[in-house]
């Protein structure tokens, strides 16, 4: 079964529907007031703090914010891929399929990373071994005899949109241009079928064109085997376009979550309102694009009261000296948001 | 334009990487021609595999051309010419698609900047540590980075976008006249993006440095460039003035490219369809 699907037309792959009645289902991936700290010489810094999410099923969830707000970090905490020490979980759980993570042995952990939790890295030049060919990397994770584990890796690489399976099978990863890489790293991730896929920005060296054939080939996969899907990215227009719910992360904390749609039409957080405002749009040309003014607080350096307090106009004596809460939005379900003043439809910053 | 007033001549070019094992080699380029005024902000958008990465380093001097010839200030590009070379490195500066691959995982983001002075010490103002010190600090400011806290860390401890501003800050290091920027931004998010941008777009205003701007985002090749070349399969399809370019695409891969760009309100229109 190779993919007929690549071969159509890049078109715009919206996120698909989703069973009814999945809220109730076991959830593939529960975070609970997940914090994660690193050690340094100045003692415990936590990159993230009280982060709660869940998906399900065939969802595809996004994970959005700012450059160094804890994405990647959370992401490789729910296979505890950083190493600990540095890396540590003062308080919090990660639940696979019902399991946590942080208390399973190492054993368990090799078969989460094996076929658990498939990972598309951000970086795909470190995903790859420099010195083994795609070939042999990509076969090493399937099973069966040999020819057939190559026709595999084939017809795998035919459906992430490489133009030609067999050679790319037989080069190095350095004779493969960046978008060939991260195509190569997206079939590896979901070469044993992932109950999760944690796509750390898949398509950032990908042309729209590409792009849009990946995140096809992503909900193809989440319609045949139920796949969930962890997408970060900095892209809200491929949040509008692939995820169901989308999270919005700020200085190591959620601030926004709710259905895509919601969130993107009737953003709740100032922070998630300024970025919606920066993106550059197909019809700006010239001038000067807009940006949230200051920039985001160190980890370690954090201020007493809200993370965004000293970026936000709305910003008052009550918001600088304490974290809000999290509070549902009136109206939106599971539109959630932590902010003292949150924003009412279509209102003004 | 006359071809006497422009910063980067590449004429004809092709890049070839040799096949192994006695199999055909692979044509990168194909008979490229390109030029950038002195401080121009040119865009050169593609496919993925269409050879981009390839040109780039083709003008770079880090390729051997397989055909055609390659200018700058009038000058050939030898990369025989040890000397000439030397020079052409300090001016011409690239900016990598890969963050990671380009910085030295056992230096710190500060010590990656000093490094990178300490070879351009004959430069003025970089004789000594203190004014390379001071050097530093201004980078690090230029590209939004607080010297005191992210200088220390080493790549592992920062965040792509973090590692992405430091490979800006050590290419305008040495005041180049002409960046090659590879992907600069698509690492980066987008309140992040727009601040390189701007940054970005003030150095080739405010110091007349000329950039390469290779990107597959269109809408920001449009804010950045005035011209834009469209590479497909190794070979210059279609070129012109940004805004003409993204109104009126005369190429089908154009209008293709256009066509796909994700975008908040036509995502959400395809969706509740
Ligand atoms: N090993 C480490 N030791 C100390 N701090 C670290 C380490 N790894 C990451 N950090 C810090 O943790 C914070 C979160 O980093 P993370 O990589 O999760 O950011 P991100 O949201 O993925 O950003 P980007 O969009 O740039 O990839 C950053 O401030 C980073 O500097
Ligand atoms: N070192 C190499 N040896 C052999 N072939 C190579 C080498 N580097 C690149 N190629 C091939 O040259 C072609 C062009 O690659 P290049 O990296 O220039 O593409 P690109 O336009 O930058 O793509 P992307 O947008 O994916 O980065 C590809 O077919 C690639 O496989
Ligand atoms: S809590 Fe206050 S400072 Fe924080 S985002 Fe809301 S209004 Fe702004
Ligand atoms: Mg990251
Ligand atoms: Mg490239």
């Amino acid at each position: 079964m190779t993919g007929g699907i690549l071969k159509a037309p890049a078109s715009h792959a919206e996120a698909g529907p989703r069973p009814a009645g999945d809220v109730a289902r076991l959830p593939v991936l529960d975070v609970r007031e997940l914090t994660i700290g690193f050690h340094t010489e100045g003692g415990r810094v936590d990159v993230v703090r009280d982060v709660s999410f869940s998906i399900a099923e065939h969802e595809t969830v996004a994970l959005v914010g700012e450059s160094g707000c804890g994405k990647s970090v959370t992401a490789l905490s729910l296979a505890r891929l950083i190493p600990s020490p540095p890396v540590s979980y003062p308080s919090g759980a990660i639940r696979f399929r019902g399991v946590d993570t942080l208390a399973m042995t190492r054993r368990e952990l090799r078969t989460l990373r094996g076929s658990g939790i498939g990972y598309v890295f951000q970086d795909p030049a470190t995903a790859l071994n420099p010195v083994f060919r795609v070939g042999f990397q990509l076969e090493e994770l399937l099973q069966g005899g040999r020819r057939q584990r190559r026709e595999q890796a084939a017809a795998l690489l035919e459906r992430v949109g490489l133009p030609s399976p067999l050679a790319c099978l037989d080069a190095y990863p350095f004779e493969l241009s960046g978008g060939m890489q991260q195509r190569v790293v997206i079939a590896m991730a979901v070469a044993r079928r992932p109950g999760l896929l944690v796509a750390d920005e898949p398509t950032t060296a990908l042309d729209v064109t590409i792009q849009a054939q990946i995140l096809a080939l992503l909900k193809r996969l989440q319609q045949e085997f139920g796949m969930a899907v962890l997408l970060i990215t900095h892209n809200l227009g491929l949040v509008a376009e692939a995820a169901h719910r989308v999270n919005v992360m700020y200085a190591g904390m959620l601030v926004e979550g709710g259905e895509a749609e919601t969130v993107l039409t009737r953003p709740a957080h100032p922070y998630t309102r300024g970025l919606l405002d920066v993106v550059p749009r197909l019809e700006t040309s010239g001038g000067r694009l807009i940006g949230i003014p200051g920039a985001v607080p160190v980890a370690g350096r954090l201020p007493p009261g809200c993370p965004f307090a000293a970026r936000c106009q709305r910003a008052d004596a009550h918001c600088r000296a304490t974290v809000p809460g999290v509070d549902a939005v009136p109206g939106g379900a599971e539109h959630r948001v932590r902010c003292f003043h949150p924003l009412r439809e279509r209102e003004a910053l | 334009m006359s071809a006497d007033d422009r910063l980067l001549d590449v004429r004809d070019v092709t890049v070839a990487y040799p096949g192994r094992h006695g199999r055909d080699g692979v044509r990168a380029v194909n008979g490229v021609s390109l030029h950038i005024a002195p401080g121009e902000v040119v865009g050169l958008v593609g496919e993925s595999g269409c050879g981009k990465t390839s040109l780039g380093g083709a003008v770079m001097g880090m390729l051997p051309l397989a055909g055609g010839e390659i200018s700058f200030q009038g000058e050939r590009v030898d990369r025989e010419n040890r000397t000439w070379m030397r020079e052409y490195r300090r001016r011409v500066q690239m900016v990598f698609q890969d963050p990671m691959g380009a910085l030295n995982p056992r230096l710190t983001a500060g010590a990656a900047l000093e490094e990178t002075l300490y070879v351009h010490r004959t430069q003025p103002g970089l004789e000594t540590a203190p004014g390379r010190r001071a050097r530093r600090q201004e980078l690090m400011a230029q590209v939004g980075m607080d010297d005191a806290v992210m200088g220390a860390r080493y790549p592992h401890e920062l965040s792509g976008g973090q590692r992405q501003r430091i490979g800006i800050a050590r290419a305008l290091a040495v005041g180049p006249r002409l960046l090659v920027a590879d992907e600069p931004v698509s690492a980066l998010d987008v309140s992040v993006q727009v601040q390189i941008l701007n940054l970005l777009k003030d150095i080739s205003e405010q110091l007349g440095v000329a950039c390469l701007f290779i990107a597959h985002d269109l809408a920001v090749v449009r804010y950045m460039c005035r011209r834009t070349y469209v590479m497909v399969g190794g070979a210059i399809v279609e070129e012109g003035l940004s805004d003409t370019l993204f109104a009126h695409p005369a190429h089908p891969y154009t209008a293709t490219l256009i066509a796909a760009v994700p975008d908040v309100a036509r995502g959400l229109a395809a969706r509740s369809r």
